[in-house]
């Protein structure tokens, strides 16, 4: 069964990510939440903080950055029978605003040629 | 949009929601196969008009909705007018608050494994009611002609009638729950060591169980043997990757490439096990923990070969059975030393008559002894004994290497 990965994109004012989720929208995840679990279909998923720290060959760079607004702002696994399955979830996500959620498909070892997965596994 | 990918779109609606909709009509109609009924009617309408509208916005609303007004007109066209009237006031009064997931499909899960039918009444009932599959892919999963899964569905449904099997969830949920488990871990264990075909392994069902488990397991968290048996089988899941080469053929335990594992299916094994000792360790929970010993082993040698043998023998004491002593002699010979390990594998001969692991294992035993012409010829015996390819052909080139 293919795993799916969904980014949370919160588009958001300053001050609202000042301020954090409001009550209704903790509510509104959790409710979203319970229904991945209780579907079996929720391998992991958690919130992150707007902290953010860029590390490249350029050094370390702390945010935020311009494009603060388009931060992940949290993540689910999921394990779907199919894309259309982890597409109905997405579309199930609870959203306000000019909020998004993004969804990719998470690569599995038959996705690579053997020569690659050889790399991959070999010592 | 294309109907092809409208359908694809009903289908992954479906086994969403396929679930919560039967439940919550069984508890209307009281009667799961009439409910299992009228939710594939609501089903083709679906598929014969959202390639038109589009799918809904609540597509799982739209699927109840449908299925109640099917309910009622089925009330309505019924002879009996008082019986009529009274079942109406409580479908119109039942349909009003939008059903809470939860109780209704543990009351399904219950009712799909009841222990009055029979084992593949019930896998098939609880993979087409609660897993959302089609009795066309159950038929694949199993290798069996879709014919023989319709019987036993017809068959099954009828048994829920004569059997008078309620749709509840039952009070004492405890006594009930083995052969709930019994059917999850079935679809688990057809998955991941099939018992026929070409395919050593057919990581779907496998998959179908774990949902199933999980599922179990967020509806019935205050028993032990859910999170023992979701733990058993993500910790088994985790292993998938390494389990086969790119041919499809096994690779033992200790000859996997544990970077394969899946360390995600391993952590959520670890914490379920976690769960299931704050409660109390069944059958399931051991076995568990056994899987755990050999997840957290970084190398083969690494195993902790002793604790597992008194895990072994702790499961035997609660869980009696001649396959569980055939484990606990493996484990023994990996503590203690091949000698010990076939005086108790010698004992087992008349208990598991047919049973293909018991020469493969005496044959390793033999094998460390140096005893290569006996080991040899109990391989080629145990090949005779099973009925998957893949089994089959290992055990031969066991052999073959042994011959040598």
């Amino acid at each position: 069964m293919p795993r799916f990965m969904l980014f949370m994109y919160p588009v958001v004012s300053d001050e609202q990510y000042e301020q954090g989720p409001s009550l209704e929208d903790v509510q509104a995840m959790s409710k979203y939440n319970d229904e991945l679990i209780k579907a079996g279909a929720l391998l992991a998923g958690d919130g992150l903080a707007p902290d953010v720290t860029r590390v490249s060959v350029n050094g370390v760079v702390d945010g935020p950055f311009s494009e603060a607004k388009e931060l992940v702002g949290g993540y689910w696994i999921l394990q779907a029978k199919d894309p259309e399955e982890a597409l109905e979830w997405a579309k199930r996500v609870p959203l306000s605003g000019e909020s998004f959620v993004e969804l990719r498909r998470i690569y599995e070892a038959e996705d690579f040629s053997e020569e690659i997965q050889a790399v991959a596994y070999k010592p | 949009v294309s109907t092809a990918a409208t359908q694809r779109a009903i289908e992954a609606v479906w086994r969403i929601e396929s679930a919560r909709v039967i439940g919550a009509l069984a508890r209307m109609v009281r009667d799961v196969s009439l409910a299992e009924d009228l939710a594939q009617d609501a089903l083709v309408a679906a598929l014969e008009k959202w390639p038109q509208s589009g799918v809904p916005d609540n597509p799982g609303a739209w699927l109840m909705t449908a299925a109640k007004h099917r309910a009622i007109d089925l009330m309505r066209r019924a002879k009996r007018l008082e019986s009529k009237q009274a079942d109406l006031a409580r479908l119109m009064a039942a349909s009003q608050p939008e059903p809470e997931l939860g109780d209704e499909v543990l009351a399904l899960m219950f009712t799909t494994c009841h222990p009055a039918l029979s084992t593949e009444a019930r896998v098939a009932l609880t993979l087409r009611m609660l897993g959302g599959l089609s009795t066309p892919a159950i038929a694949r999963a199993f290798l069996v002609p879709e014919s023989t899964i319709a019987q036993r569905i017809v068959r099954a449904k009828r048994a829920l009638a004569t059997e008078r099997i309620r749709f509840e969830v039952p009070e004492d949920l405890e006594p009930r729950l083995a052969s709930v488990l019994e059917v999850v871990y079935l679809i688990f264990n057809e998955g991941y060591a099939a018992s026929a075909g070409d395919d050593w392994m057919r990581p779907a069902l496998c998959e179908d169980a774990l949902r199933l488990g999980r599922t179990l397991a967020s509806l019935a968290p205050r028993l032990s043997e859910v999170h023992g048996l979701v733990a058993l089988m993500e910790l088994q899941a985790a292993r998938t990757p390494a389990r086969t080469d790119r041919d499809g053929n096994p690779i033992l335990l200790a000859d996997q490439d544990r970077r394969r594992w899946d360390r995600l299916l391993i952590a959520r094994g670890l914490a379920a096990l976690e769960r299931a000792k704050q409660l109390g360790l069944g059958a399931y929970g051991l076995q568990a923990a056994i899987a755990a010993e050999h997840a957290r082993a970084p190398r083969a040698e690494d195993t902790d070969w002793v604790r597992i043998a008194a895990l072994y023998e702790t499961l035997a004491r609660i869980q009696p059975s001649p396959v569980v002593e055939l484990n606990r002699a493996v484990a023994i010979g990996m503590a203690f030393g091949p000698e010990l390990a076939l005086r108790h594998v010698e004992q087992l001969t008349d208990a598991l008559p047919g049973y293909h692991l018991l020469p493969s294992v005496r044959a390793d035993l033999l094998a460390k002894l140096g005893r290569r012409e006996e080991a040899r010829a109990e391989l080629e015996h145990a090949a005779t004994l099973t009925s998957n390819a893949r089994e089959r052909d290992l055990l031969l080139e066991r052999a073959r290497i042994l011959g040598r």
